[in-house]
């Protein structure tokens, strides 16, 4: 080996990049592979003062609540890989719109709302599927932001209830 | 030091090799059933679920197909749920508390469940849910 040492008097600093590179690479990847993992979700509120009891009357636009049903939207079975239907429509407040609708209206309602009066009441039917709802949920709130908090009606007949039946 | 002869001598060095793949493997085999906390159900997918960090403390239901439930690693019957829930509320009255449920129940499954959770004194619940894979799909 006619190697010439690198350094001069004694020192050799010669890095090995190998190992370094190694180094790097093992935690490049394990950031790769547990970022995405971070928990997601969404908040709902359940507090102890009552959720509305019946749809609040048209010119009262202060609550605001979503009504999910079957007979508007065909989400009892689990979604399939097109996920939710097309012609799938809510109920807001009065109003029966489709989903693309849905976003847009919210922006609207809550654009001009202080923080605390965001919130939006959802009242779905208990056989509908959970993921489709929670999948409706994301749409309403996408159309607000991250400051929309919602709310539970624990009577499901809200969800199918207009304002001049049996009030 | 001599020159070597114009022709490329390929002489992998595989220690290095063998030593970033071992520690990949341990690795993954430490890190992976940590991650997923609680059990393992079929999360509901959304378009943009906001992040929920993992709060210390933070207590987790989960529900799977089945119906079966746990409160973080305790798996439990309906009935001892609901006295479960009401007992964790008492020993933790600032924690968060966080609903994991698999996406094939019913609305009213989950329903039921969170207004338990408010029968025991909790005043909110996050609903876990995953972010949709991005497809390439218009």
């Amino acid at each position: 080996m006619g190697m010439a040492t690198g350094g001069g008097g004694g020192l050799n600093s010669d890095i090995n990049v190998t190992p370094l590179v190694d180094v790097v690479l093992v935690l490049l990847i394990i950031f790769m592979v547990v970022t995405p993992l971070t928990q997601r979700g969404y908040d709902i509120d359940i507090p102890r003062e009552a959720p509305p009891t019946q749809m609040p009357p048209p010119t009262d636009t202060k609550q605001v609540i979503l009504g999910i049903s079957e007979q508007n939207c065909r989400i009892v079975d689990p979604l399939g890989p097109s996920g939710l239907p097309p012609d799938c429509k809510v109920r807001l407040n009065q109003d029966v719109i489709s989903l693309n609708e849905l976003a847009t209206k919210m922006g609207d309602i809550m654009k001009n709302r202080k923080k605390e009066d965001k919130i939006l009441f959802l009242a779905a039917q208990e056989k509908l599927n959970y993921e489709a709802v929670v999948q409706i949920v994301d749409i309403a709130k996408n159309g607000v932001g991250d400051d929309l908090r919602i709310g539970i009606v624990t009577d499901e007949k809200l969800a199918t209830a207009t304002p001049t039946a049996g009030m | 030091m001599e020159l070597s002869s114009p022709n490329v001598k390929a002489d992998i060095n595989v220690t290095p090799l063998v030593d970033v793949v071992l520690v990949l493997l341990i690795i993954f085999m430490v890190v992976t059933p940590m991650l997923q906390k609680g059990q393992a159900v079929k999360l509901p997918q959304t378009n943009n679920p906001a992040k929920k960090p993992d709060e210390k403390g933070q207590i987790m239901v989960a529900i799977n197909r089945n119906h079966d439930i746990w409160i973080d690693k305790d798996k439990m019957s309906e009935a001892e749920f609901n006295t479960k829930i009401k007992e964790t509320f008492e020993r933790n009255q600032n924690s968060s508390i966080v609903i994991k449920a698999d996406s094939g129940l019913t609305y009213g499954d989950v329903k039921k469940t969170m207004m338990t959770i408010k029968g025991a004194g909790f005043q909110s619940v996050g609903l876990i849910a995953e972010k949709k894979p991005t497809s390439t799909a218009p």
